[in-house]
């Protein structure tokens, strides 16, 4: 049985401190700032910090993003099979990004290549820390000795069972860049009213809530994750935040009321959902119930 | 895809339409046959914008009702002589596709062959080198070599590149466009149309652009507003200019009063002049012969239009009708003291604006307007003013027809709360009037205004022309000081300091620094809220704010 590597990509956002725990490797997206590209690192360490990134969207600049290029997968991909391993690559939602389908064909063309062994591009229908998430969970599962097999079939039973709870101090960024499914209702921009964004079954975020106020948004987000959670012994929640740790603070602060003595984890989110999302983006995460939501 | 289905010919249709959308200026600029007025394009797009619109109401299970709707549409809405062609192209292939609800490749090509004898069968005297060529040529090919065709991709492919070979080759055949160094402009757009069309086939949507020409016309359900046995009831409006001829001895025979006398036994709203041999002439009447006839007898005519008024008024009432359908379920009336506020309401989902506030009540007249205007089953009425709610309610009870809850607020901060939260389009009056009272529960208003006279209320003492500060109906703070007083009546409001958003629309009179100050001093001492500023240009209110939680 040959050793399984596990791949995300920049929209995991899994920092480097998850990445080494759970030994993920991602295949890096591209944005373009000022029309320079530059590589979407996870760890902000391509000329631009956390806070030097959303400055230059603070200050009214469009960040266009762009999904992992074909050679970065086929490079990725081949060392690792050359290497021996088996190849998991669990991707951004196809309704977010077209990496997991370009990933697909590749895998298409390597696998005759190398036929002992495995490789699957995995859509994992969610994005941000649910798609890091849910490769912590294949990597768990691997470290008790599932086989791969196992792996993408526990992967495809449960792949709607990661939650997201997100809000954005605007719609604004999410429309420009196309990916936000919403009623007529969400799109006045309506003065203090903040959208509360799940990402539905078929992975694509929907608006569902208005709620007034960014600390009543917030409070929701906390609320709702938690109910989502059910049962939450032994089980992290993630709090993705783009450049407002206070917020993620809050988020974690009132969660722990609602359930003390669960663990939490604060990271940033990625340059790729950043970038789509806006500053001030707040999203949560827990793997619980099923997400059965899907407008279309 | 090897079958034609009703809505991919639509969706097809649909692309073509954006297409000569596209191109329509360009093909205006090609055109000089049979006369060089540049709105061939134009006009072939605003026949097609009839068959779409006509298309909307099609069974889109049926092909055979899809195409039929459609030509009939193009036929009413046809405009210009490459209209009326295009429309009855169009009617050919609707009679291929009659009885059909879905096509193979070899009906298709026989629909377009149909479609192609009919559109020859329009004209009196076939021209060659014009759309009917381009037609003709394109749509034979494709039936000739229909063994070669497997699928509709390849169908509309081949009918595509054939149809430019042809375009392409019009001045070979018509030498006014070898002259002109123009393809045929009337071709020139059924290519564009039929490229659309394709693209949609191959997956590729053409942009969709702003046809600025004039839309048409009779569609949607419109049907001739004729019959067997109409009787004529408006006449036709007739207007032409003539030119006295000298041949007819016009110039010296012509009497325009003589002309007027006669026509108003014809017909009447007659406007009739005479300029240097020039004469111009609008009447209504039933009679349009005689009217022609009599003029015809002292010249010729430079132009000449005839419309049918009864059409003219079937499209009135079909617009009346259209507007009677789109009754709403729920509809939102606000009372405004200003125009930004006004705008800010619609934004926010109001359906018809009152005007009115502190100084100027509207009247229960202006209400009742408003609830008719709004042709809705429900209708909430937020009156923003505690002198208006009466009114409001008196409106209330004096129209029928339509369920009317007025919400008794007495400042527009609390229809502004409301408005944040309902959703009118997607949720039940009931749970739109739960969501309006939580939101004015859960929000403190409060408003800034100057003193008129010294006193002392509440505790509190005012000398005139001090600011004052009232939050729900009590003084709550006194000033020489605008922000001095606003930062006081805000400290007077019980649990402020857990409430999340405060509010703040800014009167006419508030300067900039004014408004800068008093975000800098809201920041320091409320960090944790949301602050919004709001351009109110509301009259005597400097400030008017919402506290919510």
């Amino acid at each position: 049985m040959n050793k399984i590597k596990i791949f995300i990509d920049s929209t995991g956002d899994l920092p480097k401190d998850l990445r080494d725990e759970y030994d993920i490797d991602y295949c890096p997206m591209i944005v373009t700032i000022d029309d320079k590209e530059i590589i979407a690192s996870l760890d902000y360490d391509q000329g631009y910090t956390l806070q030097q990134f959303y400055d230059v969207m603070r200050g009214g600049k469009r960040i266009f993003t762009s999904q992992v290029p074909a050679p970065t997968f086929v490079e990725k991909f081949t060392k690792a099979l050359d290497e021996g391993y088996d190849v998991l690559y669990i991707g951004c939602s196809n309704k977010l990004s077209a990496s997991v389908l370009t990933a697909q064909k590749i895998v298409a063309e390597l696998a005759p290549k190398y036929p002992n062994n495995k490789i699957v591009a995995f859509d994992s229908l969610i994005a941000c820390l649910g798609q890091g998430l849910m490769a912590i969970e294949a990597s768990k599962r691997r470290k008790e000795g599932m086989t791969f097999d196992e792996i993408v079939a526990w992967l495809e039973a449960n792949k709607n069972r990661f939650n997201q709870f997100a809000t954005v101090p605007t719609l604004s960024y999410l429309k420009q860049a196309g990916r936000v499914s919403a009623t007529s209702a969400f799109f006045g921009n309506i003065f203090g009213v903040k959208p509360i964004l799940i990402s539905d079954c078929i992975g694509q975020n929907l608006a569902v809530e208005k709620v007034k106020g960014t600390k009543n948004s917030l409070l929701y987000c906390a609320k709702a994750t938690v109910e989502a959670g059910e049962d939450l012994t032994g089980k992290t929640i993630y709090i993705g935040h783009a450049d407002d740790v206070k917020a993620a603070e809050f988020v974690r602060d009132e969660i722990l009321k609602l359930a003390p003595g669960v663990k939490t984890y604060i990271g940033p989110i990625g340059p790729i959902v950043g970038a789509s999302t806006g500053p001030g983006t707040i999203g949560v995460y827990v793997f619980g119930k099923e997400v059965t939501v899907n407008r279309q | 895809m090897e079958t034609l289905s009703a809505s991919r010919f639509a969706s097809m249709v649909h692309n073509g339409y954006k297409q000569i959308k596209l191109q329509y200026a360009s093909i205006n600029d090609l055109n000089v046959f049979p006369v060089p007025d540049g709105d061939t394009g134009t006009n072939m797009t605003a026949t097609m914008n009839g068959g779409i619109k006509a298309m909307e109401k099609a069974d889109m299970n049926s092909l055979s009702d899809v195409a039929s709707k459609l030509a009939q549409g193009m036929l009413l809405g046809a405009r210009g002589n490459s209209g009326v062609i295009l429309s009855q192209f169009f009617a050919g292939v609707s009679d291929g596709f009659s009885g059909l609800e879905e096509a193979n490749v070899l009906q298709v090509a026989s629909a377009l062959r149909s479609g192609v004898n009919k559109a020859y069968q329009a004209v009196i005297k076939p021209v060659e080198g014009t759309i009917l060529t381009v037609a003709r040529e394109g749509c034979n090919y494709v039936l000739d070599n229909i063994d070669m065709v497997d699928s509709l991709e390849t169908l509309f492919s081949k009918l595509l590149r054939k149809m430019r070979k042809s375009l392409k080759g019009t001045p070979d055949l018509l030498p006014v466009l070898k002259e002109a160094g123009v393809v045929d402009s009337g071709g020139a757009g059924l290519v564009a149309i039929m490229e659309g069309m394709y693209k949609d086939l191959s997956g590729e949507e053409v942009e969709d652009s702003i046809f600025d020409g004039p839309t048409n016309a009779l569609s949607g359900e419109a049907e001739i507003p004729f019959t067997a046995d109409s009787v004529l009831e408006y006449g036709y409006c007739t207007e032409f200019i003539m030119q006295l001829l000298n041949c007819k001895n016009g110039l010296e025979n012509f009497n325009l009063d003589k002309m007027i006398e006669y026509y108003s036994t014809l017909g009447d709203s007659i406007v009739a002049v005479e300029n240097q041999g020039i004469v111009k002439v609008h009447i209504h009447t039933k009679t349009p012969g005689l009217v022609i006839e009599y003029a015809q007898r002292f010249g010729e005519f430079v132009t000449f239009k005839m419309e049918n008024m009864s059409i003219q008024h079937q499209e009135v009432l079909l617009k009346e009708l259209e507007k009677e359908n789109k009754r709403l379920d729920i509809a939102i009336i606000a009372t405004s003291p200003s125009d930004p506020i006004s705008e800010l309401f619609q934004k926010m989902g109001v359906t018809e604006i009152v005007k009115g506030g502190q100084t100027m009540n509207p009247s229960a007249e202006d209400f009742v307007k408003a609830v008719k205007a709004c042709n809705a089953d429900n209708v909430i009425i937020f009156p923003n003013n505690g002198n208006v709610l009466l009114t409001a309610k008196q409106a209330a009870s004096m129209v029928e027809g339509t369920n009317i809850v007025v919400i008794p607020t007495k400042s527009i901060i609390e229809c502004y709360s409301a408005l944040g939260l309902v959703d009118i389009e997607n949720q039940s009056l009931e749970e739109n009037l739960n969501v309006i009272h939580q939101q004015i529960e859960g929000t403190v208003s409060a408003e800034i205004s100057l003193a008129v006279r010294d006193s002392v209320n509440n505790g509190v003492s005012v000398a005139k022309d001090d600011y004052i500060g009232i939050c729900q109906g009590a003084l709550r703070s006194s000033n020489p000081n605008l922000l001095d007083c606003a930062m006081e009546l805000l400290q007077s409001i019980d649990g402020i300091e857990d409430c999340s958003i405060i509010t703040v629309f800014y009167g006419e009179a508030v300067t900039d620094e004014q408004k800068k100050e008093f975000a800098e001093r809201i920041g320091e001492t409320y960090p944790l809220m949301d602050f919004i500023e709001i351009e109110g240009k509301q009259p005597i209110y400097p400030f008017i704010l919402a506290v919510e939680q």
